[in-house]
C-alpha cells in the first residue's frame, strides 16, 4: 500500500481512538517503525484529541495527592468521600431520644412514683447513647482502616498477577538471591528473560537503607561484575517488580549497598544477596 | 515533526518511567494525562464529584495495571482511554439509580458553576466552543461516540445506519478538521 494511502485511509485514527483491529494494530506497528511520517502522523492525532478533551476539564487538585495517598502511603486514611459510612445516623438515636423524652415527661406528669426510676434510666439511656455513638465511630474508622487494607491486598494481588505472567513468559528464568552474612533474613527474586534481555527484581524484603544509600544490583557476566542499575526500598512504598538495566548475558546476580546513584564497581564488604543462575 | 504539546515526555519514556514504577513516575504520568481523561470522563458523567471519584478510580486501575501496558497493542494514551471509558461505564451502570438524580440536580447547575469558575480557562473554553462549532453535526457525533464513550466502529456504523469504510473515512474527516482547528 502506497505511504500516503495508508496514513489517509483512516486506520491511524481507529488507532489512536482504540477501535482498530488486531490486524489493523499490526500493520500500523509495523508502517509505524519503518516510516517516520507514520509515527508523526499518529502523534498529531493523539495530541488533538488529548488537547481537544483537556479544553473545559480540570480536576481538583487534591485528586492528585489522594491518588498518591492511596498508592504509596500505607498509613494514609481513605480520602473517598463514597467511603465513608455514617453509621450513628443509621441507627437514628435522636428520634429514638425524643421519644423516650416524650415518655417520661407524660409519665412525670401522671406518676409521680415512677419518675426517679425514669429519670436514672433516660440517664443510663443517654450513657449508652454516646457509648454507642462512640462504638460506631470507631467502627466506622476501623471499616476505613480495613477498605484501604482491602484496596492494598487487590493491589499486591495484581502486582502477584504480573509476577506471575512474568514468570510464564517464555525465556523467563527465576534467579532466587540469598541473604549474604549481614543480611541473613534478606532475600529478593529476579526474572530475566533470556530472550528480550529484561531483567526485573523483587527485593521487597530487604532493610530500608540509611540516607544517601541506594542498593545496586549486579550481574556476574564471565566472572566480572557488570553494573544492572540502582533500586530503591523505600518504607512505605508500594512497588513490587522494579525494571533494572537489561542483560545479555549473566551467570549469577548480586546486590551491594553503595552511596546515592551506585557505584562502578561494587563494595564488596557491603554485599547482602547473591544468587546464581 | 510531530506536535507535541507542552512539555509532555514522549511515549516511549513514560513507559520506561511506567515500567520503574516510583512516585515521580506517577507524577509525571498524572500530569500528563489527567485533563485529558478527566474531560473523557465527563463527557459521560457530567457531575464534578462524580466524574473525580471515577478519575481517582481509574487511575489506581492504570497504576496497578501499568506492567500489563503492552505497547505492541497500542498507544499508552489509548490504553488508558479505555480504562477510563470502561470505569466510566461500569460506575454508570452500577450507580444508574443514584445517578438518574445526581445528574439531574446538577445537570444546570454544573455549566453555571463551569462559568463562574475559571478565567484562565475562558480561552480554553472559547477556542473549543468554536471547534464544536465548526465541527458538523454529523462529524461531532462520529468524535462522540468513538472517542468518548468508546462505541466500535461496527456499533458506529450500526448506529449511524453507514457503511463499516464509511466510518473510516468519515472518522479521518473529522479528525482532520478537529486537528486544523486545534493547532
Amino acid at each position: 500500500m502506497e505511504l500516503q494511502e495508508f496514513i489517509s485511509s483512516g486506520v491511524l485514527e481507529s488507532y489512536v481512538l482504540g477501535t482498530a483491529t488486531t490486524e489493523e494494530i499490526r500493520q500500523v506497528r509495523e508502517m509505524e517503525k519503518l516510516y517516520p511520517e507514520v509515527k508523526a502522523e499518529i502523534e498529531d492525532i493523539e495530541a488533538s484529541l488529548i488537547r481537544f478533551a483537556e479544553a473545559d476539564a480540570n480536576p481538583s487538585t487534591r485528586i492528585k495527592k489522594d491518588i498518591e495517598a492511596q498508592l504509596f502511603e500505607k498509613t494514609a486514611a481513605p480520602k473517598k468521600r463514597s467511603t465513608v459510612v455514617n453509621i450513628s445516623s443509621l441507627s437514628g438515636p435522636s428520634k429514638w431520644m425524643r421519644y423516650a423524652v416524650a415518655a417520661s415527661v407524660g409519665l412525670l406528669i401522671g406518676v409521680s412514683a415512677f419518675t426517679y426510676s425514669l429519670y436514672s434510666q433516660l440517664s443510663k439511656t443517654q450513657v449508652r447513647l454516646s457509648a454507642l455513638q462512640l462504638e460506631n465511630e470507631v467502627l466506622a474508622d476501623e471499616m476505613g482502616k480495613q477498605q484501604l487494607e482491602l484496596r492494598q491486598q487487590i493491589a499486591a494481588l495484581t502486582d502477584k498477577k504480573i509476577e506471575l505472567a512474568m514468570v510464564m513468559k517464555p525465556g523467563s528464568k527465576v534467579v532466587p538471591l540469598k541473604g549474604m552474612d549481614i543480611a541473613p533474613e534478606s532475600s529478593a527474586m529476579i526474572i530475566w528473560n533470556t530472550k528480550d534481555k529484561e531483567v526485573y527484581i523483587n527485593a521487597a524484603s530487604l532493610p530500608t537503607p540509611p540516607q544517601g544509600k541506594q542498593y545496586q544490583l549486579w550481574a556476574m557476566v564471565n566472572g566480572k561484575p557488570v553494573d544492572a542499575g540502582v533500586f530503591t526500598v523505600t518504607e512505605g512504598t508500594s512497588f513490587v517488580m522494579q525494571k533494572m538495566k537489561d542483560m545479555p548475558e549473566a551467570q549469577a546476580f548480586a546486590v551491594t549497598l553503595e552511596n546515592e546513584g551506585g557505584s562502578a564497581t561494587p563494595t564488596m564488604e557491603a554485599m547482602y544477596l547473591m544468587g546464581s543462575v | 515533526m510531530s506536535m507535541v504539546t507542552k512539555t509532555r515526555h514522549t511515549e516511549e519514556e513514560l513507559v520506561e518511567m511506567l515500567k520503574q514504577g516510583n512516585r515521580q513516575a506517577f507524577s509525571v504520568l498524572y500530569d500528563s494525562y489527567s485533563r485529558a481523561l478527566f474531560g473523557v470522563i465527563k463527557k459521560n458523567i457530567p457531575d464534578d464529584e462524580i466524574a473525580e471519584d471515577v478519575l481517582q478510580d481509574s487511575f489506581i486501575k492504570i497504576w496497578n495495571n501499568r506492567l500489563m501496558y503492552d505497547a505492541s497493542k497500542g498507544r499508552l494514551y489509548t490504553w488508558m482511554l479505555n480504562i477510563v471509558r470502561n470505569t466510566s461505564i461500569d460506575y454508570l451502570r452500577s450507580k444508574q439509580n443514584k445517578m438518574d438524580e445526581r445528574i439531574q440536580r446538577s445537570e444546570n447547575t454544573v455549566h453555571e458553576a463551569n462559568r463562574a469558575n475559571n478565567t484562565e480557562q475562558n480561552i480554553d473554553r472559547i477556542g473549543i466552543k468554536k471547534i464544536v462549532d465548526e465541527l458538523k453535526e454529523d462529524q461531532r457525533k462520529l468524535i462522540d461516540l468513538a472517542y468518548f464513550e468508546g462505541y466500535t466502529q461496527e456499533e458506529i456504523a450500526e448506529k449511524l445506519s453507514i457503511p463499516l469504510g464509511t466510518v473510516k473515512t468519515r472518522m479521518r474527516a473529522a479528525l482532520m478538521v478537529l486537528r486544523k482547528l486545534i493547532k
